[in-house]
């Protein structure tokens, strides 16, 4: 079975999908900003922007704990295969390059694992 | 997309090394001065080959060249030479009066700009100085 990769990222699309090589991009889905951002409600203002979230219980989990709270706002998720997982730094690269106003996608979360993984720079605010 | 595609081919060692500091710069842990400062290196290790005289004439030039005429970008010479000379005076006081947060984020966008420029047009890399403004020249 193919380990399939899940990273949120903060990006802002004209439209809700995007292929770029084997990577999905597309909108992030309730379930799983549920369960890869232990956030179960976002609100969101009319620009679009997150101005309030829920937190799940987080005793057992020290992710939250870890990244900046901007993090939360990804409104979008890159879906992509081990086997395309070294080119995902280059594909964050070419968003950076591409598109201005602040690329955040600092984990992968690993479906098969449960396990994270960490990209550098791990988070950006609206510097870009 | 193109820029991922060509990003994927890069072997040039000299921006894949540029690239990773632009990648840093754009992280908030950084200081922002040191981010400005990360942004002239980046454009001066692009453009500027291994001249060791006239260092800021020849950056100036060169940078806003290309700016205005390759990516139509409307850029003053003074600008880019008070560009340099915040981020000498950084690098030697670690103050500079002129610096401000609105100097770093338009030099991004420079810097943002120029990285592509230079990732699309790879057989322009190895020219020198006066190699690249004759063709600029030409070419605009």
């Amino acid at each position: 079975m193919s380990e399939i990769y899940y990273a949120p990222i903060k990006i802002f699309l004209e439209s809700e999908n995007l292929l770029i090589d084997k990577f999905s991009i597309r909108k992030i889905t309730d379930e799983e900003r549920k369960r890869f951002l232990k956030v179960t409600n976002v609100v969101f203002n009319e620009n679009g922007n997150a101005i309030g979230w829920s937190i799940m219980d987080h005793k057992d989990s020290t992710f939250v704990h870890e990244v900046e709270h901007r993090f939360m706002e990804c409104q979008y998720i890159v879906k992509f295969s081990h086997n395309n997982f070294d080119k995902f730094d280059k594909l964050i690269l070419a968003l950076r390059l591409f598109k201005e106003g602040g690329i955040i996608a600092p984990v992968a979360f690993n479906d098969l694992t449960n396990s994270m993984h960490f990209f550098y720079p791990q988070i950006t605010k609206d510097r870009g | 997309m193109k820029i991922y595609n060509l990003l994927l081919k890069e072997d040039d060692k000299k921006f894949l090394l540029a690239i990773q500091r632009f990648n840093s710069l754009v992280d908030t842990h950084s200081n922002i001065r040191n981010s400005f400062i990360d942004c002239i290196t980046i454009l001066e290790s692009l453009f500027l080959d291994n001249a060791t005289d006239e260092l800021r004439f020849r950056f100036s030039l060169i940078i806003s060249f290309i700016l205005n005429n390759k990516l139509k970008i409307k850029v003053n010479l003074n600008k880019v030479k008070k560009f340099y000379d915040i981020r000498s005076i950084l690098v030697h006081s670690g103050y500079s009066k002129d610096f401000k947060n609105e100097t770093f984020y338009e030099c991004l966008h420079y810097t943002r700009e120029l990285l592509k420029w230079y990732l699309l047009n790879k057989k322009n890399r190895n020219d020198n100085f006066k190699k690249i403004i004759q063709l600029l020249k030409i070419n605009s």
